[in-house]
């Protein structure tokens, strides 16, 4: 089946990188289709504030047990993020990577944490400094104008603060520390002098949330849940902010439980002609035609429909040509440490919940790094608050007042760290020829932790137990063992953007050197991922690629 | 209450944690749409809710009967986890439903199944050693001397006890019971202007003061936001 319509472009994904190109494309004058795989849920649907109880009584118990036993990733998100067991489309060689898949208009945008700092100029100059891998080929100066934009259009809040390795954005002023964030504050100045080390700081963390009215939209009521989706759109998802000012232009359609299969391509001129979709519905095989097509289906599967695009033209699938479609795939490596701060035992009962963590701590392994033989970096997102101390010793009514006394006390920090893309991690489809219920080849993703991310994982331990020290913490947990690959949910680079045609996919817009009218703008664009979280940066880029493609498609270039 | 006034941080916190603090600023369709949403029941009192709450705190669950464990295991797991987190002026874990819970989950899992079965019998031959009684029919201070048997490292029973323990804790602080009535968490609420820190702040090597009842600095409310429009919120369905 086929439409006759035919759109200036298609958009492939509703989240951080697609929501932002179909605004931008939009209010440029383009006519404009995005297709979502997943559902459009309205804001009611996702809210949700259970508490572990209620959540006891909904959730089958084999699938609370990974939780209760502290295992991450229980598998009743599955459902939550609107995808179904059946349609698994990937396997994994190597090491487990966790690719968690999240299918509604609006993407992860709907789930994330909107942490939100900029990458630094020494971010885009990582690979020129250290001669890993393949360098940027756009600078910070060229992304800054747009992180500007971009931050003031979604409302953005955070410091004040310009550090080294955190340029300060347009922010809203943030949330202030809570008692425990306070505290560490305090901890982490001493290290700081004693270590004398001046880039170890605490700064307010930016988030994609408003703490002030913007555009008629309701600042945070800190009801502590962002995660669970935004009733009042406070924090910026692609879905209830971008999506209807696209709408406004009349230019603008979204088609829901749409599972694009291939990108098409016409023979005659090798250009992206439209896509080949499956309505999750019905099952219908669907084409639809654009002068322009842009990826944003997330990382792992824009890759996925770029390989999947094979014609006689093609035969490695699209944009593939030197095979770098899949390769230098990265994710972000934790491992998190806490304890509860005697400062606080005692301390009567009040919500401190809000928008999650409070204090970010830059990357500051600069100084000494070199010494322990690794590259990279790591920084840290870190918040206080209500805690269980159930790692106390002894039982009865001792330990009953020892976990009540530190209920208010609790202090934990997370660091982030930058993996390095290795030859042994990429995306390619299956071999065995496997396919999902949509008839469309399913993917193998391959992993292999190395031995920098060893070693970068072995400073975050100590450098967490240094803090953590230096708050006075007591009953320290620190993580012992690296999580699979994927964890993180801060997958990039399979389709990275580079100079050399030969080395990387896109160029410096996004735009794949292979095929002038087709885009990327999603995660995978990212030619070094750096510490930071990615989606103000997916963002940013993708605002710039969306200039750039109007700009070209008005000369008529593409 | 007039904003010239300080206002004391009981009463802010009061008003942070109610909705009433919001009728102001939030047009009465959003303060519908919140409630809604957010709140499941009407939040306790400030300061804790265990005492002045009229609140009915649930148990995890009673399903009636056990799906995996006997009735007599049920009754020994019942004083082991009561053992672990007793009632004292709340409830204990038994009072919770813990141990129905745990019976839930050990159901699902052939490990635990084992590790389960294993270490209740364990705790009832000691006791029936020791004490020439069944673990659930002996003294409380009995029962802890069994489970204290257990606690020290490579001590028989060790895992056994150290995986009932950190299940307890989990299931009985993420129950009504120990979350609100124990604990007095006000639930997640609506908050008008973000607390943060209400008490102006703490010194880092202020250890142990403030296991006292920590002294508080009077607080006024934070300036309001600029009242939204009436067609500022964003959500499509009501």
């Amino acid at each position: 089946m086929s439409t006759k319509q035919e759109y200036d472009a298609i958009i492939v994904g509703t989240g951080a990188g697609g929501s932002t190109m179909a605004l931008e494309l939009t209010t440029r004058g383009m006519k404009v289709l995005s297709l979502e795989y997943g559902p459009m849920v309205p804001p009611h649907k996702l809210m949700s504030l259970e508490n572990f109880h209620e959540v006891v009584r909904r959730v089958p118990y084999r699938e609370l047990k990974p939780w209760l036993q502290g295992r991450p990733e229980p598998d009743w998100k599955n459902g939550l993020y609107y995808v179904t067991r059946e349609e698994s489309n990937f396997t994994t060689s190597g090491e487990d990577w966790r690719w968690r898949r999240f299918r509604l208009v609006g993407g992860r945008t709907k789930f994330w944490n909107c942490v939100s700092m900029r990458m630094s100029p020494r971010d885009f100059r990582a690979a020129l400094e250290d001669g890993y891998g393949e360098p940027w080929p756009i600078t910070y100066e060229d992304l800054e104008p747009y992180y500007d934009r971009i931050e003031q259009m979604a409302g953005f809040c955070g410091g004040t603060v310009n550090h080294p390795e955190v340029p300060l954005g347009k922010y809203q002023p943030a949330q202030p520390f809570r008692c425990g964030e306070g505290i560490a504050a305090q901890g982490i100045e001493r290290l700081s002098k004693r270590t004398g080390n001046p880039l170890l700081t605490y700064l307010q963390t930016p988030h994609a949330i408003i703490t002030r009215e913007l555009n008629s939209r309701l600042p945070c009521h800190y009801c502590g849940d962002c995660v669970a989706g935004c009733a009042t759109a406070s924090k910026f998802d692609g879905a209830q902010v971008f999506l209807p000012l696209a709408e406004k232009t009349g230019r603008y359609t979204v088609r829901p439980n749409s599972v694009v299969a291939e990108v098409l391509v016409d023979p005659d001129t090798g250009k992206a002609r439209g896509v080949r979709y499956i309505d999750r519905e019905t099952k219908l095989d669907y084409e639809v035609y654009a002068k322009v097509v842009v990826m944003s289906a997330s990382c792992i599967e824009s890759a996925r429909i770029l390989l999947n695009s094979k014609s006689r033209q093609y035969p490695n699938g699209l944009a593939n040509s030197t095979g770098n479609v899949g390769r230098h795939l990265v994710d972000h490596f934790q491992c998190s440490g806490g304890g509860f701060l005697p400062q606080l035992f005692g301390t009567e009962v009040f919500d401190t919940t809000g928008y999650g963590g409070g204090g970010y701590i830059p990357r500051f392994n600069i100084p000494y790094q070199k010494s322990l033989g690794y590259i990279r970096g790591f920084g840290l997102q870190t918040g206080s608050g209500r805690g269980i101390a159930s790692s106390l010793p002894g039982f009865g009514a001792d330990l009953k007042k020892g976990i009540k006394d530190r209920f208010m006390a609790r202090m934990g920090f997370g660091c982030f760290g930058e993996r390095l893309a290795n030859a042994d991690t990429y995306v390619e489809i299956d071999r065995s020829g496997e396919k999902d219920i949509y008839g469309i080849p399913i993917v193998r993703i391959h992993s292999r932790t190395g031995d920098n991310e060893r070693k970068m994982f072995k400073d975050m331990q100590d450098q967490l137990r240094l803090i953590l020290e230096s708050c006075k913490a007591e009953d320290i947990r620190i993580q012992q063992t690296m999580h699979p690959p994927g964890w993180s949910e801060h997958e990039s680079g399979a389709c990275r953007m580079g100079r050399d045609p030969k080395t990387s996919v896109c160029n410096g817009f996004g735009q794949t050197h292979e095929v002038k009218n087709l885009f990327v703008a999603d995660g995978g664009l990212f030619t070094q991922s750096s510490e930071k979280s990615p989606t103000v940066t997916i963002m940013a880029m993708s605002l710039r690629g969306a200039d750039y493609l109007a700009d070209q498609f008005g000369k008529g270039n593409l | 209450m007039s904003n010239n006034n300080p206002v004391g941080r009981r009463e802010a916190l009061a008003s942070i944690i109610g909705l009433a603090g919001l009728s102001a600023a939030y047009p009465a369709k959003l303060q519908a749409w919140l409630q809604h949403v957010h709140l499941v029941a009407s939040p306790p009192q400030a300061g804790g809710g265990s005492q002045s709450s009229s609140r009915v705190y649930r148990p995890l669950l009673d399903p009636g009967a056990p799906k995996f464990f006997s009735a007599e295991e049920m009754k020994t797991l019942s004083a082991v986890v009561e053992r672990i987190i007793p009632a004292t002026d709340t409830p204990g874990a038994s009072a919770a439903g813990v141990h129905w819970y745990l019976d839930t989950v050990v159901e699902t899992d052939p490990e635990l199944q084992t590790k389960f079965r294993q270490g209740l019998t364990l705790v009832d031959s000691i006791s029936r050693q020791r004490f020439q009684r069944s673990f659930s029919d002996a003294t409380e201070a009995q029962q802890v001397a069994v489970l204290e048997s257990m606690v020290p490292q490579g001590a028989s029973g060790n895992d056994f006890f150290a995986t009932v323990k950190v299940m307890t804790i989990v299931a009985y602080y993420s129950s009504e019971i120990g979350l609100y009535q124990e604990l007095g968490w006000p639930e997640n609420v609506v908050k008008f202007e973000f607390l943060a820190c209400p008490h102006g702040g703490h010194s880092i090597d202020d250890v142990g003061a403030s296991r006292q009842a920590a002294q508080v600095a009077e607080k006024g409310l934070p300036s309001p936001w600029p009242s939204p429009t009436p067609g500022s919120f964003s959500g499509e369905v009501l």
